[in-house]
């Protein structure tokens, strides 16, 4: 089933609670912008991944969390953690 | 490419007929005589008669007709001109008055003989100046399909600008300029595919289901669907269209899109009534699927694909290039050697710039940077000429430009959507290549890299940023 915005939206703030081990209410939603990203990994591709060279619509999601911010990136089939202490990660599927 | 021997001895009877037209074989009294033709030259006449043949009755294998245009040369005696005519197997439509010496023929002969056969068996008469099929012209025709005669009737053909661009709207944007294509209208007029050239796409798999696809689908012939048996024994259960990395199995349905997107390019069935045209009409079409559900994938499937492709040619299956609209990581060896592997079995490997606006020369980006005589490089371009704001580029590194924005064609579920970058733009290059390789089978992965490079249409937007410095034109690549 394609994500819509709402559910990539709940993905990426569940993902950031776990991660920080915080409540899920102490996570923030900034902002969210629709987006074009240049590959079909949302340009956070992990080390060494290889990805289909398309442009592709998705969100750009901004969270907070105890003065920090996180930058996650969705489109209908995944959700991606961009740059979290110096890499990328596959949160979806 | 293996031909039966119905096919030499029907090769053999054209080439009697023509010995004997050409006065080698001294000849029987014509029946028939043009002059006396009554029909008169009148556009608005043209039949619309397809170019495709006709089976009478393919079940058993009986003859099929063929409708073809020939013109003698000039100063060819009336005499021959109607021997020719009065050959057994052919009926004479039409003549025309006022262009002397042109014919509207139909040939009937065997079923393995296909409409290039036939041409190219009448062209080596010395008597004749040129043949062509019956070219169907649409009487309401859109703007977009009246530069060549050679027209196939899929729907959506006008949404293909890079196969026809006559500044036509695409995508609900303005349109572009006239003749930004990859001139394959000319070059359909010398073929238009060879269901023996087999490509294998190697992606996020293709909907072989497809309406547009299926006939088109490269099928292993040693493989019963689905008993669960590897009835080749290449290691793989029910490998029929393919292989699918990520699952490791034999079904590479995409489950993605973007794989069947540019299987559509490369090789939609033409002149099917349906969809969209591929820049083949005809071909053959393998899914070599290693990029998951979100478009992503790991060296190793990469690897396993190309494996794959390796396998099946080595076990005689016509693979001559793998088209790859991928990219990421970092420099491979492994998949350096796997490139290299596949220029030793005569597989092309086209692959797709990348979409990061980054010049390659510093910054290379695999596997389209890798350095092998098999691997060619593709921008992308848009309808106006101009190389796309997201494509990478490189003077030394990207080979040629091709259409990469909004581009129309197949994806899953028996739909049709418009996809843009690099991704886009390397199928119509492969496609090229297959369209190069059904014109001229001998041709080796680096003499088409050499030839796609030295017959690009010049482009101010490309030059400087790519080894070629123009966009791929599939007939000077064909032709020069």
């Amino acid at each position: 089933m394609p994500l819509d915005q709402n559910q990539a939206t709940q993905l990426a703030m569940k993902d950031l609670s776990n991660r920080l081990g915080v409540a899920e209410t102490q996570v923030k939603l900034d902002s969210v912008e629709p987006t074009e990203y240049s590959n079909a990994c949302l340009d956070a591709a992990k080390a060494g991944e290889m990805c289909a060279q398309m442009m592709l619509r998705g969100w750009r999601l901004i969270l907070s969390c105890q003065g920090n911010t996180y930058e996650y990136r969705a489109a209908k089939n995944q959700v991606r953690l961009f740059n979290f202490n110096g890499q990328n990660y596959k949160i979806y599927p | 490419m293996k031909r039966s021997p119905l096919f030499h001895l029907a090769l053999g009877t054209l080439i009697i007929i023509f010995a004997y037209i050409g006065g080698v074989i001294n000849h029987q009294p014509s029946c028939q005589n043009m002059s006396n033709s009554e029909w008169k030259y009148n556009p608005s006449q043209i039949p619309t008669i397809t170019t495709e043949k006709t089976p009478l009755d393919k079940s058993l294998g009986l003859p099929h007709n063929y409708d073809l245009i020939v013109k003698f040369k000039e100063g060819t005696p009336q005499s021959i001109i109607s021997r020719f005519l009065g050959t057994l197997n052919i009926n004479t439509l039409r003549t025309y008055s006022e262009i002397p010496s042109l014919s509207f023929i139909s040939v009937t002969t065997s079923e393995n003989l296909t409409l290039d056969d036939i041409i190219a068996s009448y062209k080596a008469n010395p008597n004749v100046e040129y043949v062509e099929p019956n070219f169907r012209y649409m009487v309401d025709a859109p703007s977009s399909t009246k530069k060549s005669p050679v027209i196939p009737n899929d729907p959506y053909f006008e949404s293909l600008w890079g196969i026809s661009n006559v500044g036509q709207e695409i995508n609900n944007k303005p349109g572009g300029v006239n003749g930004v294509d990859i001139n394959v209208l000319k070059a359909w007029e010398l073929t238009t595919g060879d269901d023996q050239i087999v490509v294998g796409v190697v992606d996020t798999g293709i909907d072989y289901s497809h309406p547009d696809l299926k006939t088109n689908m490269w099928v292993n012939d040693k493989e019963i669907p689905n008993n669960g048996i590897d009835d080749d024994g290449n290691g793989v259960i029910d490998d029929v269209y393919g292989y699918n990395a990520v699952a490791d199995n034999g079904d590479p349905m995409d489950d993605n899109d973007h794989g069947t997107h540019c299987a559509g390019t490369i090789g939609a069935a033409g002149d099917n009534g349906e969809g969209i045209v591929g820049v083949n009409w005809k071909v053959k079409l393998m899914g070599l699927k290693f990029l998951a559900a979100d478009g992503s994938g790991s060296l190793n499937n990469a690897l396993e694909a190309i494996n794959y492709a390796i396998e099946m040619k080595k076990r005689g299956v016509n693979i001559r290039i793998l088209s790859n609209s991928w990219g990421g990581g970092d420099y491979s060896k492994a998949l350096h050697d796997a490139i290299k592997e596949l220029n030793k079995q005569g597989i092309l490997f086209v692959a797709a710039a990348g979409n990061s606006a980054t010049d390659t020369d510093r910054y290379p980006h695999y596997p389209s940077s890798y350095q092998a005589d098999n691997v060619l490089s593709v921008a992308a371009i848009n309808n106006q000429d101009n190389i796309a704001s997201f494509s990478n580029y490189g003077a030394k590194s990207v080979h040629v430009g091709a259409p990469g924005v909004d581009v129309y064609s197949t994806i899953t579920g028996n739909d049709y959507a418009y996809f843009s970058g690099t991704s886009m733009a390397t199928p119509h290059v492969s496609g090229v290549a297959a369209l190069m390789l059904a014109h001229d089978p001998s041709l080796t992965p680096k003499e088409i890299i050499n030839k796609i490079v030295t017959t690009a249409t010049p482009v101010t937007a490309l030059k400087g940023k790519t080894i070629s410095g123009g966009r791929v034109n599939v007939y000077d690549a064909m032709t020069k």
